[in-house]
């Protein structure tokens, strides 16, 4: 892979290009000799074969023109004739009787004469040093037959080693020093087009062989066509390797750009179209093409046009029906996606396929509206559940309460004792808070609590927070420090639910700040989208992330010694969420961050 | 001191509330079910009645209705459901006050101290003179600057004496801090308004029973401050 990728200058690659031309011309030409030898065989039968048409066709000649005038015209240089009639009698001779390479005979019969029998003679091969066609082509043999083994051996080696080039160049070719693939303009036209262009300017080199000129001028002309030959199909072949190394070679086509032109046309169609309209245009389509190959192969009979005109219109009534079976299966399926899923498709003047598939997405309907009763009846009966617990828990709770009030009041003397009871206080206490948070906690995470979002103007809420903890935070020894923009930034919230997560966020503020420092409280309006954003730092190192926070019953803490349930932020964003806005946490250090965002009220 | 009925299917409350009722010098007497909560009162003469909404045989609700139908003495619900609806369906069913279970007993006996002294003492006291406004138990006379909650005197400082008198001379009506801030300090408020609020939080640990559950002062969020009164108090 490596290797494939070096780059190699211009001027070894053009070095390398016209070397592979040659050899392919030479290796070419010489295979066909060498292949042509072989297949004439032995030398003197060769040269037979081939000198044998030009007697015949001089026999036949000679034969007609001496029945017809009496004398035969005369013969081109190296030939030489016998005339007899039926009986052998010689009646006129050119022939002196010595060796010959082949001969040939016709008779012509007369109808008041006697026959006669021309015999036409050519001499051996080493006497023929003219340049007619026949000599030149009888040179041509015997140069092929006597070295043919050479030649085509060396004409193979010659393809050999072209081929080896034209690899060699296919994988250089387009290859830039930093081992990208450079396109020239050629590579940039459409493939396609570019390969009707190279086989037509094919098609003109081979037409050059038509040139009628003949001897040396001919096998000039030959060898520049199989050069031009030679010089296209490389290019060609580059082109294509230089393609397919960047990726473009069926990309960057006409059809295939006319053919995604058209899919988008279609697509953009079909998505902006009702599909009755499109099958009227698919319809109109067909039918323009039908009619327009029809006259185009003159098969427009008028008996032909009655029979097209009448498919047609049965056709069109067709698929307009099935179409408007779509167009209804699909505007249920729209609706069901839009999450009306008690939509019902209505199966009238349905059919077949139709109706069936009406029938699916009704059935599917239906099962998609028993799964989310079953899921809300299994979320109901959780809250249901918890919230029963709840208050069956709270009845011995009070009891335990009260009792443990009850003794505390009776003032025991032994400071045992009282430090029991005082326990007993405190974690029956505990107790309540918690059974109170799962509560609130299982309510506002399965949205079961009722949600009344107003216009609140948070500028005035956060006072009233800071207002209602300023002491609080003060025991705390944390220094509260609100900013609130000058504007008023109204949102659309729930008072009450806003303020139970304020009141739990700075709870957690006073509870796990580290003392002698600020609690930063921002109020920001960004877009349509509120923030208000509480910083503080932690006393105690978190150990643990933002999302593991969040979890319920987790608390940044390690031992679970303070109080609260560790409910409280899960209970926050459940509250957060109800009311369309949101609540993030981000742990940086002992840098606690919190972000509520609220929609903003219009 | 009073005659107080005591209606709770679990017998440990029962008996955990006759002590804390009999140790502060009522008198009691006891029902298990909604239904022997109207036998006893029907037999004897009860000034209050506390009540356990999930009971067998009769429910706290229809006990409720029941009694409402003749008898015209305080009723506080007494139940282990917290939800709003719970207390808003109390309420109007006809319950003077609501206490959710666990309950503090600090706090269930303020709120019985408070229903006793309406009912018996203040309840018919006659329409306040001039300068004198009255909110439920609440009343303010501006011209002895006294304030007293259920007829106990409440010590306010001038400020938030002020502003409990700008909210009661408006009650129902919702007042923002800024508000509060201009007609009780008599100047712009300049970022100042935070301080209404500290003010607020002072005043309602002073005149609630339970300041984080306000009968009178109640927050609206985002909004300001309304001072409750009449049906829904």
């Amino acid at each position: 892979m490596e290797k494939k990728k070096r780059y190699y200058p211009l001027p070894i690659r053009v070095t390398v290009w016209v070397l592979t031309v040659l050899l392919l011309c030479g290796g070419v030409a010489l295979t066909a000799l060498g292949g042509v030898g072989v297949a004439l065989g032995e030398k003197a039968t060769a040269q037979a074969r081939i000198v044998k048409p030009y007697l015949d066709s001089y026999a036949s000649k000679a034969a007609e023109s001496y029945a017809r005038e009496g004398a035969v015209e005369k013969l081109p240089a190296p030939y030489s004739y016998v005339i007899t009639n039926e009986r052998g009698e010689v009646l006129a001779a050119t022939y002196d009787g010595g060796a010959y390479l082949a001969s040939s005979s016709d008779t012509h019969h007369r109808k008041h004469d006697a026959d006669v029998t021309v015999t036409v003679y050519c001499p051996p091969a080493d006497t023929l040093t003219g340049n007619s066609p026949m000599e030149q082509a009888v040179r041509l043999v015997t140069v092929a037959v006597s070295g043919c083994r050479g030649y085509l051996i060396g004409g193979l080696l010659g393809l050999c080693l072209s081929v080896a080039g034209l690899v060699f160049l296919c994988c250089a070719v387009g290859r830039r020093r930093d081992g990208g693939v450079a396109l020239c303009w050629v590579d940039r036209i459409p493939f396609d087009v570019f390969t009707l262009l190279w086989a037509v300017l094919c098609g003109l080199c081979g037409g050059l062989l038509r040139l009628p000129f003949g001897g040396a001028l001919r096998v000039v002309l030959l060898l520049a066509a199989m050069l031009c030959l030679a010089v296209l199909l490389t290019s060609w072949l580059f082109s294509v390797a230089v393609r397919a190394k960047s990726g473009t070679l069926w990309r960057n086509t006409l059809i295939g750009g006319l053919w995604r032109a058209l899919q988008r046309a279609s697509a953009a169609a079909g998505r902006h179209l009702p599909v009755v309209w499109q099958v009227v245009g698919v319809l109109l389509a067909v039918s323009a093409a039908e009619l327009l190959a029809l006259l185009a192969f003159d098969l427009l009979t008028r008996r032909l046009l009655v029979l097209w005109l009448a498919e047609k219109v049965l056709l069109l009534p067709l698929l307009l029906w099935a179409a408007l079976g779509l167009t209804r299966l699909h505007g249920g399926l729209r609706r069901m996606a839009d999450g009306d899923i008690t939509h019902q498709v209505s199966t009238r003047h349905l059919t077949g396929g139709l109706k069936a598939a009406a029938e699916d997405i009704n059935r599917l309907g239906d099962g998609l509206q028993e799964a989310v009763e079953q899921q809300i009846k299994s979320e109901r009966m959780k809250t249901e559940l918890i919230t029963n617990v709840s208050h069956d828990i709270k009845t011995p709770l009070t009891s335990i309460i009260n009792y443990v009030d009850l003794m505390e009041k009776e003032n025991p003397e032994d400071p045992t004792l009282q430090e029991y009871l005082a326990v007993l206080s405190r974690q029956s206490a505990r107790l309540k808070k918690l059974v109170d948070d799962l509560l609130e906690a299982s309510k506002a995470s399965t949205g079961n609590l009722s949600v009344d979002c107003a216009p609140c103007r948070l500028n005035v809420l956060l006072e009233q927070v800071v207002g209602e903890y300023s002491e609080r935070a003060q025991a705390a020894d944390v220094t509260l420090c609100p900013a609130y923009p000058n504007e008023t930034v109204t949102a659309l919230a729930d008072g009450r639910h806003l303020w139970r997560v304020l009141d739990n966020l700075l709870c957690n503020v006073c509870k796990y700040a580290q003392p002698h420092t600020r609690a930063y409280l921002d109020l920001t309006a960004e877009g349509n989208t509120a923030h208000i954003v509480l910083r503080n730092v932690s006393r105690e190192a978190l150990h643990i992330s933002a999302d593991e926070l969040m979890e319920r019953f987790v608390r940044g803490d390690d031992s679970r010694h303070t109080e609260g349930s560790g409910l409280g932020l899960a209970i926050s964003r459940s509250l957060m969420e109800l009311q369309g806005g949101g609540l993030n946490l981000t742990v940086d250090g002992d840098l606690f961050k919190v972000e509520l965002t609220l929609p903003l009220a219009e | 001191m009073a005659h107080i009925l005591i209606c709770d299917d679990e017998r440990d409350i029962v008996s955990a509330l006759r002590i804390y009722l009999e140790a502060e010098g009522h008198t009691t007497c006891v029902a298990y079910t909604g239904r022997q909560a109207l036998d006893v009162l029907a037999r004897e003469k009860v000034q209050l009645v506390l009540l356990d909404v999930m009971m067998p045989e009769m429910d706290g609700i229809a006990a409720l209705a029941a009694l409402r139908q003749q008898y015209n003495l305080p009723v506080i619900l007494l139940t282990a459901k917290g939800e709003d609806t719970d207390k808003v369906l109390g309420l109007n069913v006809g319950a003077d006050d609501y206490v959710t279970k666990p309950f503090n007993p600090v706090e269930l006996l303020a709120r019985v101290r408070s229903q006793l002294r309406r009912y018996l003492s203040l309840g018919a006291e006659p329409v306040p003179q001039e300068d004198c406004w009255q909110v439920g138990g609440l009343l303010l006379d501006d011209r002895q600057k006294r304030v007293t909650v259920d007829g106990e005197p409440v010590n306010l400082t001038p400020t938030e004496y002020e502003i409990l008198k700008l909210c009661m001379n408006n009650p129902n009506k919702v007042l923002s801090p800024r508000e509060i801030y201009r007609q009780v300090w008599q100047e712009d408020p300049i970022g100042a308004e935070g301080l209404v609020a500290v003010h607020i939080r002072h005043l309602r640990e002073k005149i609630e029973i339970n300041p984080a559950d306000p009968r009178y002062i109640q927050m609206v969020w985002g909004r300001g401050y309304v001072l409750r009164s009449g049906e829904d108090v």
